[in-house]
């Protein structure tokens, strides 16, 4: 079983941002929107399908702009995790 | 059909390598009008929309005669389409008609500057779109040149109910005729419209459809926007001159479930699907074995992989993973091509393994010259992007003396043949400068120049592309100009004087495109709170995102009049890549 704490979930967002973009992690803040990194439609929609098959869960097609912080996303990713485990 | 009780699989092979692509379209709606032609999937991999062949003519021809009324022949139309099949219709009408399409992005927020230059630039009066389109696009236009476009809601145009006949294949139309203007090179402030003529288009889908031998049972799934030459011509364009069913979808569909993209393949039995190198690393990044079952990618004959750089390692482990599910080694097609010669230039031959050369990577980049490698760490893997397609004639040239280059020489690649467009719209320095070049002490022959560097390999005699000539950056098979990058840039800071700032590109060690900014600030600023710099660097980041649709990957602050300029003041940008990939500079920050 994966491990799905936040924190976890947060370093992996951290660690696609910094593959696919490029951009090193100490730059990468919590709070900032993933806009500011460029995670524009195609790649966002790549980040979706990313963290769809790492924690096996369905997500919408618009789930980064609704929750558009890493802080925000791995929340909910999270939490979604969490209920799909029970 | 002219004139014959019957047309031979030879007769028609002929016929549709020299009709205008609408006219190829008239004669297969008359020879097979109930087959269908394009499915259009949803980003949920199930159909959502389908045409045949006679369906799509007689849509393209109420299109064409609603035109006709209204505008007279020449004029140009600009195309606001999301991914559907409703565009290609729009498109073929034009063509039709005799009026000039221009596909356009759909004007979002962050490309409304390019779509008003594009509009300008190009002086189109009218737009064709769908009324949800036009419910918002006007919008983005206000107190801009575009706001007095006439607007042409798509559904208010009536399909025609005659069927096709032998005058609607166009057979005595000018082949000079410009079709369409694909406005994908220049930069923002400086937009060139490639005019492609009637015969360009008809040349280049004839040499893909020869060099890769695909027919009309050669099917295609396909997933590059239409306002792409690559999405246009060979994904929308390409199965009308061949009679074959195409599967088209969006780029996020594939993006976000490549399985979406394989499982087409397999389901519609697809014996040609490509793009960019990216996509085919993208589908081994998301493989789940179990989800793979029931996919069958033994029909799958030709994978182009183009418009970007093509890598062995995509190739080896793209292979290697799905061999197991039917994939075959020769099945990739790696090509090259470019808006201003249509699109493909070269690729193949089929059916044999893509091409390889190691070369000493140092020797390549300093001093352009190809060598076995000195030591393994040197060792750069080239991938051969295909033999020159016929009929293009490709030479390799030295860019300063013009002279041309043997075989195995690294210059930069210059064209010839009737694929080669007719240069760019409203803009006759660049295109005397771009294609009327000559190669000296040769006889008085024109040739395109690419600004892309490569050779001819003595032995195997493919291509192979070695980078840009100018400072171009290549991100997912888009090409973005580094002073548009830097103007962005410039404009979002606030605090930064013009030529203060250099845009590069470079691959890092997985050959990955990145893009760094080099920018010159005051010393004061070393001084301020760190999160000054924190978030000058976030608004940075996100002008170039919300602009250009690109990451910065990384932002680097160097003391004032730390950029090297030429005597004249031009940014040496090659210079300053030099200087950031071997770490010779002064970083300003705290």
């Amino acid at each position: 079983m994966h491990d799905v704490s936040e924190i976890t979930i947060q370093g992996r967002i951290m660690r696609f941002i910094s593959d696919e973009l490029g951009i090193s992690a100490r730059e990468i803040d919590l709070d900032a929107n993933l806009g500011v990194y460029g995670l524009e439609s195609v790649a966002a929609s790549k980040l979706i399908g990313t963290l769809e098959k790492e924690y096996g869960l369905e997500l919408s097609p618009v789930f980064v702009f609704e929750f558009p912080t890493i802080a925000a996303l791995s929340g909910e990713i999270h939490r979604l995790a969490v209920v799909h485990a029970q | 059909m002219f004139q014959k009780s019957h047309l031979t699989a030879f007769d028609i092979f002929s016929i549709t390598g020299a009709l205008p692509v609408q006219g190829s379209l008239a004669l297969r709606a008359w020879l097979h009008p109930r087959k269908k032609l394009f499915t259009f999937l949803n980003d949920q991999g199930e159909e959502s929309d389908d045409v045949t062949y006679l369906d799509l003519w007689q849509r393209a021809r109420g299109i064409a005669d609603h035109l006709a009324a209204r505008y007279p022949a020449g004029e140009r139309i600009i195309l606001f389409f999301p991914q559907g099949l409703d565009f290609i219709a729009a498109f073929l009408g034009c063509l039709m008609s005799g009026h000039i399409a221009v596909p356009s992005p759909l004007p979002s927020r962050r490309r409304v500057d390019r779509c008003v230059k594009m509009i300008s630039d190009s002086d189109a009066r009218c737009a064709l779109a769908p009324t949800k389109v036009i419910d918002t696009a006007p919008l983005c236009f206000q107190d801009t040149l575009a706001a007095d476009l006439d607007w042409i809601p798509i559904e208010d145009i009536p399909s025609a109910s005659r069927l096709p006949g032998t005058s609607d294949c166009g057979r005595d139309e000018d082949p000079e005729r410009i079709a369409f203007l694909q406005y994908t090179s220049g930069s923002t402030a400086d937009p060139r419209g490639v005019m492609v003529t009637q015969r360009n288009i008809t040349i280049n889908l004839r040499l893909m459809r020869d060099s890769w031998e695909l027919d009309a049972d050669s099917n295609m799934v396909f997933w590059q926007p239409h306002h792409h030459d690559m999405g246009l011509i060979m994904g929308q364009l390409l199965p009308i001159l061949l009679g074959n069913h195409s599967v088209l979808m969006g780029p996020n569909t594939v993006v976000r479930q490549p399985l979406v993209w394989l499982r087409a393949i397999s389901d519609y039995r697809a014996a040609m699907a490509g793009g960019p190198n990216f996509i085919f690393d993208v589908a081994v990044e998301r493989y789940v074995e179990e989800k793979m079952t029931g996919i069958d990618l033994s029909c799958w004959k030709v994978a182009p992989n183009g418009a970007d750089v093509v890598r062995a390692t995509t190739i080896d482990r793209f292979t290697n993973l799905f061999a197991k599910h039917g994939f075959r080694p020769e099945t990739f097609v790696p090509c090259y091509g470019l808006a201003e010669a249509t699109l493909v230039v070269s690729g193949g031959p089929t059916r044999r393994l893509p091409r390889r050369t190691s070369v000493d990577a140092e020797e390549l980049r300093i001093r352009r010259r190809v060598l076995p490698p000195e030591s393994a760490q040197q060792a750069r893997e080239l991938v051969g992007c295909g033999e020159p397609a016929y009929p293009f004639e490709i030479a390799i040239v030295e860019p300063e003396t013009l002279n041309r280059l043997a075989a195995g020489k690294v210059g930069e690649i210059w064209l010839a043949g009737p694929s080669v467009t007719a240069g760019y719209w409203k803009n006759p320095a660049a295109t005397e400068r771009t294609f009327h070049a000559r190669i000296s002490g040769e006889a008085e022959k024109n040739y395109l120049r690419t600004g892309d560097l490569g050779f001819i390999h003595g032995t195997d005699l493919q291509l192979y592309i070695c980078g840009r000539l100018k400072d171009m950056i290549v991100w997912d098979g888009r090409s973005l100009h580094p002073e548009d990058i830097e103007h962005s840039i410039i404009e979002s800071a606030g605090i930064l004087k013009n030529q203060s700032c250099a845009v590069f590109g470079y691959h890092d060690e997985l050959q990955r495109q990145r893009i760094v900014s080099m920018i010159e600030i005051d010393r004061s600023l070393k001084r301020r709170p760190a999160e000054e710099l924190r978030d000058l660097k976030n608004r940075i980041r996100l002008s170039v995102t919300e602009e250009h649709g690109v990451p910065l990957s990384e932002i680097v602050f160097i003391p004032p009049n730390s950029l090297r300029k030429t005597t004249s003041g031009k940014i040496q940008r090659g210079v300053m890549r030099q200087l950031f990939l071997s770490q010779e500079f002064e970083v300003l920050e705290p």
